[in-house]
């Protein structure tokens, strides 16, 4: 086998050692303050997320891929805002359908769209031994389908 | 690796594409990368919307999820790290991957990413990866086989087992057991001790 070998300039490096820029500190808590920003936006459309994986999971067609694809932007999202159980829900269901006999459990991703619906609610979200709870269940229903939780933990 | 929160970041003038299916993915990489001073920020939705901007405009710095919907990110950043699309075609890119499974992550090496980080995105983290790949030396490797992108071996732990090796460095034979006990540092500094030496 033939290798080519390149050392190729990009810009980046010289861009980023140019005169000037910000503080790292200074980066970070901007950043931190423009995620804010957007804070309530995005939770809002979590919650729409998991009404629709809950109108996909009710349909007779099974839309594993769609419900998969949602769970992953809800693991994704929640996760940046702090919603950590919230995240480790999604990020359950998404280990669900990677399984061959999760993808077609219409139960048990029933059973994660009324755990993210429970952590969502006021009186869990702020309860740490309920939500707690909750993923010990999450974690129960998808060992059952040799699901890999290890990301969520 | 820890970043010197003293430390000076400058990205205003890096022009960034971002990649992601979903639009408040979109937003939450956006916004995190404005925090960092990033003006100039490519948000694309789509294969072809990042295909037209990479053919349009030169491309410092690329973050993208490969779960696109319909489509293949992965075959995509392959597309470009073998495309004649110069220098966007070198650009680093970091892939984002929400739920990541070995797979992912053995195909973002292969498709010629410079790093994967996993979601969810912190600011730290996402600063901590985009300074690591501003100091990365890699070579851009082309081979035979269709890779192209930065050499994926890390760390010299010697050719596969059962092969020569392709480097003039690579050892044919095993070494086998040492067979003089270590030196030890007295050993060492008796031989190569400075003499006085009269004159």
């Amino acid at each position: 086998m033939s290798v080519r070998r390149l050392f190729p300039t990009t810009r980046l490096r010289d861009l980023m050692n140019a005169p000037g820029g910000i503080a790292v500190s200074t980066a970070l808590s901007r950043a931190t303050a423009a995620l804010e920003e957007i804070r309530h936006q995005c939770v809002d459309a979590i919650d729409d997320k998991i009404e629709n994986i809950a109108r996909l999971g009710a349909s007779p067609q099974m839309h594993a891929q769609a419900i998969y694809h949602a769970a992953d932007e809800i693991f994704s999202e929640a996760g940046a805002f702090g919603m950590t159980e919230v995240s480790a829900a999604a990020y359950s269901l998404c280990a669900l359908l990677s399984t061959n006999e999760g993808m077609r459990a219409a139960e048990a991703i029933a059973v994660h769209v009324d755990a993210l619906r429970v952590l969502r609610h006021p009186d869990v979200c702020n309860d740490a031994a309920r939500c707690a709870q909750v993923l010990a269940g999450l974690k129960a229903v998808a060992e059952r389908f040799g699901a890999d939780q290890c990301g969520a933990c | 690796m820890t970043i010197d929160q003293k430390a000076n970041v400058n990205l205003s003038l890096v022009s960034v594409l971002l990649l992601d299916a979903s639009q408040h993915g979109l937003d939450i990489l956006a916004q995190i990368v404005r925090g960092f001073g990033a003006q100039e920020i490519h948000r694309c939705i789509n294969v072809e919307e990042a295909e037209r901007v990479l053919k349009r405009s030169t491309v410092d710095l690329i973050l993208a999820d490969p779960a696109l919907k319909g489509e293949d990110g992965f075959e995509f950043l392959s597309w470009l790290r073998n495309s004649d699309l110069e220098p966007n075609r070198y650009t680093p890119i970091i892939l984002i991957s929400g739920h990541s499974t070995p797979t992912k992550v053995a195909r973002a090496r292969d498709v010629g990413a410079n790093f994967f980080v996993v979601k969810p995105i912190s600011p730290n983290v996402l600063l901590e990866r985009i300074l690591w790949i501003e100091r990365d030396k890699r070579a851009f490797v082309m081979t035979d086989d269709g890779y192209a992108g930065p050499d994926r071996r890390f760390k010299f732990e010697g050719p596969p087992a059962g092969t020569d090796g392709r480097r003039r460095a690579d050892l044919t034979t095993p070494l086998g057991e040492a067979s003089e006990p270590n030196m030890s540092q007295a050993e060492i500094s008796g031989l190569i001790k400075p003499q006085r030496v009269l004159i």
